[in-house]
């Protein structure tokens, strides 16, 4: 009696908490399409400007300008209508077919919320490292070597900010992607060297385009450490369900009533 | 005079190790499907329907079922009633236990 209520207990605590957790970290599918997206539009871009234009005539220019146009129209299309998250959807289920569908309590919404998550994924991934570029490299000077540390010092803190404000997000491992972004800024002002590029070859592409290769020594730590911790998030998710499924097994008071009323 | 003693009685749908168990989990969840609540609480397709159908009967969970890729999808979800159940249920437990020493 005194085992089933302790283990009652420890029930009674746990599985809601387990559950919720699971059900937050379930990660798998982001992570897949993280990695899958971006081969697929490299495959579809360099498809079309290889293989479309090898003579690099004008013809073939405008062909490969339209090709890739109609590629991003008919993406905004899915967008637009709907059938972009459907398909998301349907991958998810079938990602997740074995171990059914679980669904976090939805948080409550509020406008302030849908804004700072626009104004985070634009900060994040799209002009917001762009326009931080331009003002530290161009009006205030920052030598590209110093560029990651700057832009960390606002992104850090706007993401520290928004995964604590959002309640769609674990709290910790939603931490684990600015800690790292800021590691790797600290790192840098250390004298580590983490650039992908060597200074020479930073000069050069200044030259050509001046800020194109700087801003993958910005972009893909943002995108590695991103995935790190959806990766984490989804080890995360395994061991709740782990521990959910323990839980669930506990003996309960209840159990000395019995399972008399649900055999089918 | 005669003392009438009143005993708390725990609510006879969820005292039950199945039922109590299915509530818990979807008390942790804003819904959660068959496949899921079957895998994790160990049940056969059987049990879970049958716990499930008086869980609903009572009100204490909703039960939405549809197709999804012409699959069929059934989804549980806690309703109010059944959190305030599942909260008195709790209680009285815990009175119990007191008055049990």
């Amino acid at each position: 009696m005194a085992r089933h209520r302790e283990s009652a207990d420890e029930s009674r605590n746990e599985i809601p908490v387990w559950a919720e957790r699971y059900a937050r970290n379930r990660t798998l599918h982001i992570v897949l399409f993280l990695i899958c997206w971006p081969i697929i539009t490299f495959l579809i871009t360099w498809g079309s400007t290889v293989l479309l234009m090898p003579s690099g005539g004008l013809p073939h220019i405008i062909m490969s300008i339209a090709f890739n146009a109609g590629i991003a129209a008919g993406l905004l299309w899915a967008m637009a209508t709907g059938r972009f998250s459907r398909a998301f959807q349907r991958f998810t289920e079938w990602l997740y077919r074995k171990e059914g569908s679980a669904v976090p309590p939805l948080p409550i919404r509020r406008a302030s919320h849908g804004i700072l998550r626009f104004l985070a994924a634009v900060a994040c991934f799209g002009a917001g490292p762009w326009l931080l570029t331009f003002v530290f490299l161009h009006v205030l000077n920052v030598p590209p070597a110093y560029l990651q540390p700057a832009i960390a010092a606002v992104i850090v803190p706007f993401l520290i900010v928004v995964i604590l404000m959002g309640p769609d997000n674990p709290k910790w491992p939603g931490l684990l992607w600015p800690a790292l972004y800021a590691m790797h800024a600290v790192l840098t002002l250390a004298g580590v060297r983490l650039s992908m590029f060597s200074v020479s070859q930073l000069a050069s592409g200044n030259e050509l385009f001046p800020t194109a290769l700087i801003l993958f020594d910005v972009y893909v730590p943002l995108f590695v450490y991103g995935m790190l911790m959806l990766t984490v998030m989804h080890i995360y998710s395994r061991y709740a369900l782990l521990r959910l499924r323990m839980a669930a097994l506990l003996p309960m008071e209840a159990d000395e009533k019995g399972d008399d009323d649900g055999h089918a | 005079m005669k003392r009438v003693m009143t005993m708390d009685m725990p609510d006879d749908v969820i005292h039950q190790p199945t039922r109590l168990r299915i509530l818990m989990l979807l008390s942790g969840l804003e819904e959660a499907d068959f496949t899921f609540l079957m895998n994790t609480l160990q049940l056969t397709n059987g049990n879970l329907s049958v716990h499930t159908s008086k869980l609903e009967q009572a009100g204490y969970i909703s039960i939405e079922k549809s197709f999804l890729n012409k699959i069929p999808h059934t989804a549980y979800r806690l309703t109010d009633l059944g959190r305030v159940r599942l909260a008195e249920y709790w209680e009285t437990i815990d009175r119990i236990r007191m008055g049990s020493g």
